[in-house]
């Protein structure tokens, strides 16, 4: 129980972090590692509640997420160049303290909720709930196109916590396909980010402002 | 068994026109496995038609007669698009704007596109529902990037990321929504299932289930076209090739909407309050309020159409808040006659646009002199869109109005009545200068752009001009039953 704390609390700190690091290929070495935990986390509640699905679903977290996405992210990155920095709408200082804003309403909404079902103690709730919102802020703060990606796949661990915590996960078919989906988005996203990188010579998504009206 | 083929089909010919080199063989199989696809279709909405809803496959698929509606507009506007692909992509490989490899690509995404929006339909499970949601929208965003040019990898990319996001609030909801399920009927697999869900004696935690809804409208009112959410729906159907648009706005959308729909429904046997309704009517409205301004402005007729599919799904989103047995079957009705009008409209906008070579408006003049057979489609989906009688969509915009006054939202029918004639006066001063009118820089040869694209367009119009005058007891037997299952016996 207390190492599940504990990793809750690093999962939070890691999310934080996103917000204030520059070099990209550092995002997704965080973004590895935040994944990596979520999976041990799933791996913990399988070995408490000894559900079956949940040790597949950790095992497949840890494998798609922490390994097969990153890597992905990785190797485009080398595609447009590796020594890539993050740019953003909003400076560090005062992405951090959205950061934490955003923390404090994960709080405040998840303490007027009155989930009977909740199955995990009620602290893991807001931080999940805030890694969703955090997740938003950095794909709508970023304009570089890895880094919205890197802001999608932080919401999409965010949902797979609130799940994890209030109901055990999804059923297990519903979770493989979110997985699915997840994981054919970021081969879409490198994609993207890479054509994007060879039509404008950068992946800056002000170049993306020609469709309006 | 046939649920099963209705998925499988399109995924193995996809795969198939992926690994099968020559391109008579690829357009062989792809016509192949387009008519098998409507066909199965078909059976399925003949069989729901006649002996009810029916679950299959453990379980895994449900189809009852809100399925079978959508699976129609599957059904015909794939057969439509698939024939007019032919010739589209065709022209497009000869004009040099897509190589061998895209056109593969191409073909497979489009059937992957069918086979998922397919499984929208058919799933039980309203997780793998979302799941479904979601695949639709990264395949088709691949097909949307398909020409690799600078616009259509913005679009892409706004598409992808509005819609992800937007639709992982959805993924919220379903899981709150699932957590409160568990609470009342214990944890097992069928929790999740629609045909436990939609039962009308299930009462959920109301403050969950309203949460939940909320997400819900909001993700999959994305995915819609609902305002102040559509942003990327113009772009993506101006961007993507004519085909991928008709199929995107005929529909994708409509896809989305059931998955609305659908929990709506769920939610509605828990919280009978006037949520759910405001919902509906609030961002229905505002969506056809905020259409007029773009279509007015517009330059561009591909995205001027979109705009116009904006609306659309704004007066479905209308109808369906104002409920009742009519609001409810005049929604459905409104659904599959916009699917015909519009898929018509955006398959003859890609054939101005091959024959133009431009998708502005100022450049394109009469369209019915250069290419008469299209020109008049487009003049008759134009008329038919706006809501122009005796075509197919008066008849449901029309039941639409008569149950609005009828369920007591006389300010909301009016709104929408005087927006709708707006938008009419907007479109009509568009189309009519491309429709009619004459190119005095330059005169362009008289013709089709190919039979492949000109003769798939009989059928909508087909629907169109036919459905404005008749409907036959079965469609509508069918549109009533659907009206039932979204009424669920709670509020007619």
């Amino acid at each position: 129980m207390v190492l599940l704390q504990a990793l809750s609390v690093v999962l939070m700190m890691s999310t934080l972090a996103l917000l204030w690091i520059k070099p990209i290929g550092t995002a997704i070495k965080i973004l590895s590692a935040q994944s990596l935990i979520l999976g041990l986390m799933a791996i913990l509640i399988a070995v408490r509640t000894a559900t079956p699905d949940l040790y597949i679903m950790g095992g497949l977290t840890i494998l798609m997420k922490a390994i097969g996405i990153p890597w992905i992210l990785w190797c485009t990155l080398r595609k447009v160049g590796m020594k890539r920095e993050t740019e953003k709408l909003v400076g560090r200082e005062l992405s951090i303290l959205c950061g934490g804003a955003l923390l404090a309403i994960g709080y405040i909404v998840t303490a007027r909720l009155h989930l009977s079902a909740l199955n995990l103690g009620r602290e893991y709730l807001p931080i999940s709930i805030s890694m969703l919102l955090i997740g938003l802020f950095i794909m709508m703060t970023h304009q570089k196109a890895i880094m919205q990606g890197i802001g999608l796949v932080v919401m999409e661990n965010g949902l797979f916590m609130v799940a994890l915590v209030t109901t055990y996960g999804m059923p297990f078919l519903v979770d493989i396909g979110v997985f699915l989906d997840v994981f054919v988005a970021v081969i879409l996203i490198s994609m993207l980010t890479y054509r994007i990188d060879k039509t404008f010579q950068s992946t800056h998504t002000e170049n993306l402002r020609r469709l309006r009206g | 068994m046939v649920a099963f083929l209705s998925v499988a089909v399109p995924t193995a010919t996809g795969v198939l026109a992926l690994l099968i080199q020559r391109a008579w063989l690829r357009e062989m199989i792809h016509l192949i496995g387009s008519i098998a696809t409507t066909f199965i279709g078909f059976l399925l909405v003949w069989k729901v038609t006649l002996h009810g809803p029916m679950t299959s496959q453990n379980q895994f698929f449900h189809i009852d007669a809100l399925s079978a509606v959508i699976l129609a507009i599957i059904s015909i506007v794939s057969l439509t698009t698939s024939l007019h692909s032919i010739g589209y992509i065709r022209h497009e490989q000869q004009e040099g704007l897509l190589n061998v490899r895209q056109t593969r690509q191409y073909y497979m995404l489009y059937h992957l596109f069918i086979a998922t929006m397919v499984l929208v339909a058919v799933v039980n499970n309203m997780g793998l529902l979302w799941v479904s949601i979601e695949a639709t929208t990264v395949v088709s965003a691949f097909l949307v990037a398909i020409y690799k040019k600078g616009e259509a990898l913005e679009a892409t990319w706004k598409y992808l990321m509005i819609c992800s996001a937007g639709i992982a609030f959805a993924l919220l909801g379903v899981i709150i929504l699932y957590a409160s399920s568990i609470a009342k009927l214990g944890s097992n697999n069928q929790v999740l299932n629609w045909t436990v869900l939609s039962n009308s004696h299930l009462v959920l935690q109301p403050d969950l289930v309203a949460l939940s809804f909320v997400f819900i409208m909001v993700g999959f009112g994305t995915k819609v076209g609902l305002a102040p959410m559509h942003f990327w729906l113009p772009d993506a159907h101006s961007q993507a090739p004519s085909p991928v648009s008709a199929l995107l706005s005929g529909v994708l959308l409509n896809c989305a909407m059931l998955g609305l729909i659908r929990f709506g429904i769920v939610a509605e046997n828990t919280i009978h309050g006037q949520l759910i309704e405001h919902l509906f009517i609030g961002f229905g409205l505002l969506s056809v309020v905020v259409a007029f301004p773009f279509i007015l402005v517009q330059k561009d007729f591909k995205r001027m159409l979109a705009f116009s599919t904006v609306e659309h799904m704004g007066i479905i989103a209308v109808a369906l808040g104002i409920g009742g047995s009519l609001g409810y079957a005049a929604a459905l009705l409104q659904m599959f006659n916009h699917s015909m009008g519009k898929s018509m409209l955006f398959l003859t906008a890609g054939n101005v646009n091959q024959k133009y070579k431009s998708k502005q408006m100022p450049r394109v003049f009469g369209v019915l002199r250069a290419m008469p057979f299209t020109g008049f489609v487009f003049l008759v989906g134009t008329l038919a869109i706006t809501g122009v009688p005796p075509f197919n969509i008066f008849t449901s915009e029309f039941s639409i109005f008569v149950a609005g006054f009828r369920q007591g939202h006389a300010v909301t029918t009016s709104v929408l009545i005087l927006f709708i004639a707006f938008i009419f006066a907007a479109l009509m001063f568009h189309m009519m200068k491309m429709i009619f009118g004459e190119d005095v820089r330059e005169r362009m040869t008289k013709g089709e752009v190919s039979r492949w694209t000109a003769i798939p367009l009989v059928l909508p119009l087909f629907f169109v001009v036919i459905f404005g005058l008749y409907m036959p007891a079965s469609f509508t037997h069918l549109i009533h039953q659907a009206s039932l299952v979204l009424a669920g016996g709670s509020r007619v």
